[in-house]
């Protein structure tokens, strides 16, 4: 039996369905992508986008080098050829009557294509999350449309990257003129619920632009955590109905590397060009990576005792206490585990 | 009415926002949680009125929602039980 090595890295992540990379990057050749310091290779075929561990099991090269070729992954090295399944079907150097071994297969990660990403699953452990991708309605309501920011990476770990998507208080210095008021930093008292297998807020009020286009007004947030590494936030305009909403993934490279996809919707001014909401996303992102790639201790401390926590921070508490619940131990520093009871 | 407090420290994380909103009701315990002086948390004994608006300072202020207030005594042998 093969041994899945990401197991031991971070049983729960690995577990989890991940951003691997935006469906319309991956065309006709096969491209590496690295989900928790596993090397990943997506390529697509006629039956869809197929994941398979970086590695051909004849001599180690990496099958991302390769290419596609009737919807077999076909090795650099010496023309080895993998079906979808991952089985080799080819082996140029021997006669074709001759029986391919057993052995000789891929590395097959479970693979779906869903908002315009890629999702891979390391594990194929029988503990594998069974929970489906959560909603994001927005990209098929026809009302909205829907852009993708710019893949971005961040030298940081991945848990301290999704807080600060979740952190409501820093959008008015971190994003000051962008998306918040420094004169407007004080955060409403609210709550946040378990529901539906994620965790939601209560809309909290927040003066703010919602999308550097200057119309600054109360703008009602909503922040939602969906999964260790999956996010969304809502900010609606009661006065005009306008919502801006977000899917923020995160992929978790290495330890204090990440890579960031980000569905940017909207449901107004859908003539204004999308590259402006994709430049105004990096612009947020930028003004981000230069604070959260600065933090210390880089794992994001589940220890609630180890950081100052206060109430506007009650959805980064959440999220700190459900990945302590799941086990996550990946770019996460977990030094005292309280007992809960709950 | 008189009113009965207790810290949850199942939740409590040790912040020092309650105590900073009303030192007089709430110090910290060996393990550095949280924890109401009077009764030393058991929530049996009702707090001075004076201190009420303290209280709820407290309680508002308290980012893991671990202050109690009650109008009567409570059933503390879950929450002290550790």
């Amino acid at each position: 039996m093969e041994t899945d090595e990401r197991y031991d890295l971070d049983p729960v992540l690995a577990s989890e369905w991940l951003p691997a990379a935006y469906a319309h990057e991956i065309i006709d050749q096969p491209v590496q992508v690295s989900i928790l310091e596993e090397r990943v290779v997506l390529f697509r075929t006629d039956n869809g986008i197929k994941a398979f561990k970086d590695l051909c099991i004849h001599r180690g090269a990496e099958l991302s080098l390769g290419k596609v070729v009737n919807n077999c992954l076909v090795c650099p090295y010496h023309g080895w050829e993998y079906n979808e399944e991952g089985k080799c079907v080819k082996i140029p150097q021997q006669p074709a009557r001759r029986v391919i071994p057993p052995k000789a297969k891929a590395v097959v990660y479970p693979c779906m294509e869903r908002y315009g990403l890629i999702w891979v699953k390391l594990s194929q452990d029988e503990i594998a999350s069974k929970l489906p991708l959560p909603d994001y309605e927005e990209f098929d309501d026809p009302s909205f449309k829907t852009v993708y920011a710019d893949p971005h990476i961040i030298n940081a770990a991945a848990p301290r990257v999704v807080e600060n998507f979740l952190d409501v208080s820093h959008l008015a210095f971190v994003h000051e003129g962008s998306l918040g008021d420094s004169e407007h930093a004080e955060i409403p008292d609210y709550k946040v619920h378990w529901k539906d297998n994620r965790y939601v807020s209560d809309v909290i009020p927040v003066y703010a632009d919602p999308d550097g286009t200057g119309k600054w007004s109360i703008l009602n947030y909503t922040f939602e955590i969906l999964r260790p590494m999956l996010a969304r936030l809502k900010k609606v305009n009661e006065e005009t109905n306008e919502i801006f909403s977000m899917l923020f993934a995160v992929q978790p490279q290495a330890k204090r590397k990440s890579k960031i996809f980000a569905l940017v919707s909207r449901n107004y001014d859908l003539e204004t060009p999308d590259q402006y909401y994709i430049d105004f996303q990096q612009l947020i992102i930028d003004q981000d990576t230069a604070v959260v790639e600065s933090q210390r201790p880089e794992e994001l401390p589940l220890d609630l005792q180890a950081e100052l926590h206060l109430p506007p921070d009650r959805v980064s508490i959440a999220y700190r206490r459900w990945l302590s619940e799941l086990g996550v131990t990946y770019g996460s520093e977990v030094k005292k585990q309280k007992h809960m009871k709950r | 009415m008189p009113k009965y407090t207790i810290v949850d420290k199942d939740t409590c994380i040790a912040c020092g926002a309650c105590g900073a909103a009303a030192p007089d009701l709430f110090d910290y315990d060996e393990e550095g949680y949280s924890e109401v002086i009077i009764d030393k948390n058991k929530g049996t004994i009702p707090i001075l009125e004076d201190l009420e608006d303290d209280l709820i300072d407290a309680r508002d202020g308290c980012p893991t929602e671990s202050i109690k207030v009650s109008d009567e005594p409570f059933l503390c042998k879950m929450l002290n039980n550790q």
